[in-house]
């Protein structure tokens, strides 16, 4: 009898932490580790595992820079592939402690899913894909077409939405994950695949023969795209949405990963020398250690660095800066003032 | 110390029965608060989310396409509609499935309980391995490595007839629809049914009486047919459109139209007039032209540089035809070869002078183009005429032309039911008329099937073998013939067998239809997940999941067991 009480007491116990948790900083800090929900069919450039086993990208390199504020280290994360219908469970149920899926921050996720999005970190809209060869220029083309498009997305609302206005039929053919769709497509079963932009250029390359297909020159939505966390932990939002300034202050000021270090004891300025942690009060409010966002800075790099290592010229991906550049070379990225 | 034998000296907690009904409180006890301990956390949770929790957001614009559905359905209707879709896509999968995988699972008992040693072994196989494979593999197999690499697509679809199979579309048949005229051809259908109910129930006293084998079907069956083709061929005669029903037809666009002009002046007024569904209508052109520009496809299999897909043409649906290019300046040398005249083949160069088409004479995009443009083809029909229905919105999709003189629009006779059959309108990919098995309804379809056919197979092999051999052999001395024996002795005593288990696999078949999500089929489980994923509703979404599935089997369960009742043995 002793025992069952002692079973039914550690029982309540087990339960109640999942009912009363702690702030997820203190959790990632007691675990040691940064769980981040990431592209769970591998998206080239964004997210996807190289041949070594290891998650790389430009969402990858954000779970990154987070687990490096947050932990000092940038390869302490654990992830987890999410499709795009599991993404939003995963993070409501705290399975995961940040999403960054190329997930576009609209309204009624604000509201409706109960998340909270950063600062966009890639401006992102809706595109089409089509063979080359099938005389398919304009949205006007589209009329008669069978369109693959992934569920759970909103991609598909913007589908509707756009044909619909138009006067234009279409019949769509759905699955919940990218890969049976590609293939559908790259077997001629639809006429014209569409996703985010960025997404369409990371999976031509995934095509048999990306030659034959281009992205046709229309785009039919905003899609700013970034990472998200769970309503009700503002602490921790907090420290998100700032390791993404952090990454566009560090671009505004010059600050790479190569120069940090000197900037770091050289520096008279004194916006470098709080971001940096020299003056450690700014950073230490976010209930993080003075050194956090420069360790992001060192270990990850500034957005330039990340954004070249993913989707610039030198990669399969090459996707132009466009808006994705900075406000001082005319793009929308912008950092608030950290002071 | 001595043990003491007395009764009342064991104590309360050494009772076996005082410790069989604690241990049972202490058990639901514990469930209590597991329960509770959950529904707590859900509910926090839920709170500091701050999401959806009422089920008012089921009356808001779902805003998504769903591939296919029973009933009419578009991105403008509610959240609730496209449930209901799922539910009604859940149940054509799932009847359809126990009814094919009754009859599969029939046949391959009576295969393996057969004295052919090759109906034996290959009925074996097919039990032992279908049954071991997970259906989840099995659903992955018929989706992608039977159909998508084997089959081509839009206007190449492989035909038999009026059948179409395409990797696009999927299995695109001839179908029949209701018309307004329907209705006066319901009253005779029940008038037949009843008819037919009557005729069955006396055959089978009469049989009864006079003591012979039969089936009552054979009577009932020509009764019903009889009275329904009659009554069919009356409400025919009797069958009209509304008045000031028109048909407009938009070139351009390559579409007809169908509405009720009530103030008869020939164009559609939104909002005071209505469309008309499922009317046939003949279109004709005397002179239309297409253009293509030949280009790389995957034909036959073989990746030919410069195929040209016209509109699909049936033989019935042209005069004359001629083909002619445009911008090509050594017109001499390019020739043309047909996969299927007139619609589509390849350009190509005889090389070897053989005066037919080889691998490797097709002509890449771009060449003997004139002034450094691509070529193109013409395709010029004289004498166009096509039979097309509107659907239920009104509209359909004919053919989308380059240049037209004006069509000449007929409205076909009415009748109650409109037979539509299946045509391309352009050279891409959607087709309309007839109606479409898609190839994830196939896949899942198949999957579920040859899945729930193997259990099945099994449950009636065991039954049949359970009938006492005593009863053949009682049966032989009567002198019934074998099939005699199996019809009217062990078959009745063996189906009372059958039924109990059987129920319950209709009823995992239904359930298993939830993975259709794995052929990309939208069934209830597919379109309850976009809509918990759009509305961010879970809770919500997941009780009307829960419920759904709930009402879907109880019902199925419900009438099983009512007929199981009303077949068992009375025992007397
Ligand atoms: N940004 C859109 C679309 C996101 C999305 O699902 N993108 C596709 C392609 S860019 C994808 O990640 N597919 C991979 C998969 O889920 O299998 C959204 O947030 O709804």
């Amino acid at each position: 009898m002793r025992k069952l009480f002692v079973l039914l007491a550690s029982l309540t116990l087990v339960l109640s932490a999942t009912a009363f948790a702690q702030s997820t900083l203190d959790q990632i800090k007691s675990r040691g580790s940064l769980i981040c929900g990431v592209n769970g069919t591998g998206l080239p450039g964004f997210a996807y595992v190289d041949s070594d086993g290891n998650y790389q990208g430009f969402d990858v390199d954000y779970c990154r820079a987070v687990a490096a504020a947050v932990l000092g280290d940038a390869t302490k994360v654990t992830y987890r592939g999410l499709s795009s219908g599991e993404r939003f469970t995963a993070l409501q149920t705290g399975e995961v402690d940040i999403l960054i899926r190329n997930t576009t921050w609209t309204s009624s996720r604000d509201t409706g899913l109960g998340l909270n999005f950063t600062a966009p970190t890639f401006y992102d809209g809706q595109g089409f894909m089509v063979r080359a060869a099938s005389g398919i220029e304009t949205l006007a083309d589209l009329d008669g077409t069978t369109i693959c498009v992934q569920s759970g997305t909103t991609t598909e609302l913007n589908l509707a939405d756009v044909m619909n206005a138009n006067g234009l039929d279409y019949d769509a053919k759905i699955a919940e994950t990218s890969d049976p769709l590609l293939a559908a497509y790259d077997d001629g079963a639809c006429d014209a695949y569409t996703t985010d932009k960025s997404g369409l250029a990371a999976q031509r390359t995934q095509l048999r023969d990306p030659s034959e297909h281009v992205i046709m020159d229309v785009t039919i939505s905003k899609e700013p795209l970034g990472p998200s966390v769970r309503h009700g932990d503002d602490q921790f939002y907090d420290v998100a949405n700032w390791v993404v300034f952090t990454t566009f202050m560090a671009e505004e000021m010059g600050i790479t990963s190569a120069n940090v270090d000197e900037m770091l004891v050289g520096s008279a300025d004194s916006n470098v020398r709080r971001l940096l942690g020299v003056e450690p009060e700014k950073v230490e409010e976010f209930g993080l250690s003075a050194d956090a966002f420069y360790n992001v800075i060192k270990q990850v790099g500034n957005y330039a660095e990340i954004y070249n290592r993913n989707l610039g010229p030198e990669t399969v991906v090459n996707i132009p800066r466009g808006y994705n550049a900075s406000y001082l070379n005319g793009g929308l990225h912008y950092a608030p003032p950290l002071r | 110390m001595a043990v003491k034998p007395s009764q009342e000296l064991v104590p309360w907690y050494r009772n076996v029965k005082t410790i069989a009904i604690v241990a049972q409180l202490v058990f639901v006890a514990l469930i209590i608060l597991l329960v509770t301990i959950l529904v707590l956390n859900v509910m926090k949770g839920v709170k500091t989310l701050g999401v959806n929790t009422g089920f008012g957001f089921l009356n808001n614009r779902a805003g998504f396409p769903i591939s296919e559905s029973v009933i009419p359905y578009s991105e403008d209707n509610t959240y609730v509609r496209a449930l209901i879709v799922g539910i009604l896509n859940t149940l054509k999968v799932a009847l359809l499935g126990i009814v094919l995988a009754t009859l599969l699972g029939i046949s391959v008992a009576l295969m393996r309980l057969s004295n052919n040693w090759v109906l034996r072994q290959i009925s074996t196989i097919y039990i032992e391995t279908v049954r071991n494979i997970p259906l989840v593999v099995q659903i992955f197999f018929f989706a992608t490595v039977l159909f998508i690499p084997n089959l081509p697509s839009g206007v190449a679809a492989l035909r038999l007839g009026n059948l179409y199979l395409n990797n696009s579309s999927g299995l695109i048949t001839p179908w029949p629809y209701f018309s307004n005229n329907f209705w006066l051809w319901l009253p005779w259908l029940a008038i037949a049914l009843a008819l037919a109910i009557a005729a069955h129930i006396f055959r089978n006293r009469h049989l009864k009486k006079i003591e012979r084998p039969g089936n009552p079907l054979w009577l009932s069956l020509p009764v019903f047919l009889l009275v329904a083709v009659i009554g069919y061929l009356i409400a025919l005669a009797g069958s009209k459109y509304p008045e000031h029903l028109t048909v407009s037809a938009d070139v351009d666009r390559g579409r007809v139209f169908s509405f009720i002009d009530e103030n008869a002046n020939g164009v559609f007024d939104q909002n005071a007039e209505k469309i008309a569904a499922k009317v046939p209508v003949l279109l004709e052109f005397d002179e239309l032209t297409l253009e293509v520009n030949p280009q790389r496809r995957t034909e036959q299999k073989a990746n030919i540089r410069s195929a040209f897909a016209f509109p699909r043409l049936k033989k019935n649906e042209y005069g004359e035809v001629e083909h002619q290019f445009v911008n090509a300046d050594k017109t001499s040398d390019l020739r043309l070869h047909f996969f299927e005249f007139p619609s589509y083949g390849v350009v190509y160069k005889d090389q070897n002078g053989n005066g037919r088409f080889d691998a490797g004479e097709n002509v890449p995009e771009g060449e003997d183009g004139y002034e450094g443009k691509d070529y193109s083809l013409q395709m010029i029909v004289k004498g166009f005429k096509r039979r097309v229905v509107t659907d239920n919105y009104g509209e359909t999709r004919s053919l989308s032309v380059e240049t037209a003189t004006e069509p000449k629009l007929t409205l076909l006779g009415a009748s109650p039911m409109v037979m539509s059959y299946p045509y391309f309108p352009t050279e891409r990919t959607q087709i309309a008329g007839g109606t479409i098995f898609t190839i994830p309804y196939l896949a899942l379809l198949f999957a579920l099937t040859f899945y729930t056919a193997s259990f099945i197979a099994e449950i009636v092999r065991g039954a049949i073998l359970s009938v006492a051999k005593g009863q053949t052999e009682a049966a032989k001395a009567l002198g019934l013939s074998s099939g005699q024996t199996f019809n009217l002795v062990v078959f009745p005593q063996a189906l009372r067998i059958i039924t109990p288990p059987l129920i319950s696999q209709y009823l995992n078949l239904t359930k298993n239809s939830s993975l259709g999500i794995f052929a990309a089929y939208q069934e209830f489980y597919a379109v309850s997940s976009i809509v918990n994923n759009q509305s961010g509703a879970a809770m919500p979404v997941f009780v009307i999941l829960i419920g759904g599935y709930m009402v879907i089997s109880l019902t199925f369960s419900f009438a099983l067991n009512w007929y199981n009742a009303k077949n068992q043995l009375v025992e007397r």
